[in-house]
């Protein structure tokens, strides 16, 4: 017990790194796909995993989802929600790039919005995979957040009723 | 309690909060995405189909689509350069006569040799597999990132031309 106090210093610190790359790449990826709607909806339907009507609702919405997940997550607010969301939405995308590289599709990542660019490889999927186990990592440590606004919330509330 | 039924709650509890939150925040993103959809000129409708690449191509302004037959009118009076942007495998297969094989990686190393052939006086004209691929759309992009003006896509792509029964070529480029 001593020794996992010891490494806790350790493991917020990752925690809070993880959370800061993951809050910075999803408010980036969803900026990007927020200002051309048209062109993240050619690369979902370059995927053909989704039925045609499911396509214009998911370009619409994704990237508004990401930038507030984002966002939630960088500063801490409804940590726990963000990360979730991040983490499912990662494990989506890896599993809509594994399909695509195992069905051998040439087509562009839309990671982060543009139809212009390199195609798919598995390399995307490898960040995928290790960006969902940083969002994991998150999620599962969630509960005790350094240098969030919820945390600072959670400490004038403590603060005033004494 | 014991420590291992305290961590099993801290983590059921955890996962309780997360999801609840997680709902709050896809309902609000969902509110601004709709509202934000709806003020803006370039919108998309939301229960249409996603703009296939030639209609994006179109809308955005940024490139002149062409038709198979002006395509190949222009093919016989050799005023188009041909740029076959899927993979090397599907070009040696089967592509349009006298066509470039460059997929999106090699635009950079392809460049000199457009550019001869765009001083001829010839109009670069993109393709790929059919109205649903983007390749070509992606090619177009970077090479006019590259600065060739002019550039058009050929909409109805390799199997547009091969079912019109219009000449074409196999293996690799002489």
């Amino acid at each position: 017990m001593n020794r996992l106090h010891t490494f806790l210093p350790v493991i917020w610190l990752v925690s809070m790194l993880f959370r800061l790359v993951l809050g910075a790449v999803f408010v980036y990826a969803g900026i990007e796909k927020v200002m051309d709607p048209a062109a993240f909806a050619i690369d979902i339907s370059n995927y053909r995993l989704l039925p045609g009507w499911m396509i214009n609702p998911v370009a619409i919405a994704l990237p508004w989802i990401e930038i507030f997940a984002g966002c939630s997550v960088l500063a801490g607010v409804f940590l726990p929600g963000g990360a979730l969301i991040i983490s499912t939405l990662l494990l989506l995308f890896a599993t809509a790039l594994g399909i695509s590289l195992f069905r051998g599709l040439d087509i562009s990542c839309g990671c982060f919005g543009s139809t212009a660019g390199q195609g798919i490889t598995w390399w995307y999927l490898v960040r995928d995979i290790i960006l969902f186990l940083m969002g994991c990592t998150v999620l599962l440590l969630s509960h005790h957040p350094h240098l969030s606004v919820d945390s600072i919330i959670r400490k004038i509330r403590g603060d005033s009723s004494r | 309690m014991s420590l291992q039924s305290e961590r099993y709650h801290d983590l059921a509890g955890t996962l309780r909060t997360a999801f609840l939150q997680a709902l709050l925040l896809a309902l609000i993103a969902i509110l601004i995405a709709a509202a934000f959809n709806a003020c803006r000129p370039n919108g998309l409708k939301w229960l249409g189909q996603g703009p296939l690449p030639e209609e994006y191509a179109k809308g955005s302004g940024t490139f002149e689509t062409i038709n198979l037959e002006d395509a190949f009118s222009g093919y016989t009076q050799g005023t188009l350069v041909f740029i076959d942007a899927r993979s090397s495998t599907a070009f040696r297969s089967g592509h349009l006569p006298g066509a470039h094989n460059i997929p999106p990686e090699n635009v950079s190393s392809c460049i000199d040799t457009l550019r001869g052939a765009t001083l001829l006086g010839k109009t670069p004209v993109v393709y790929c597999d059919g109205p649903g691929c983007d390749l070509s759309l992606r090619v177009a992009s970077l090479l006019a990132e590259h600065g060739f003006p002019g550039i058009q896509i050929l909409t109805a792509g390799w199997e547009g031309w091969y079912d019109a029964g219009f000449p074409i070529e196999q293996g690799e480029r002489p």
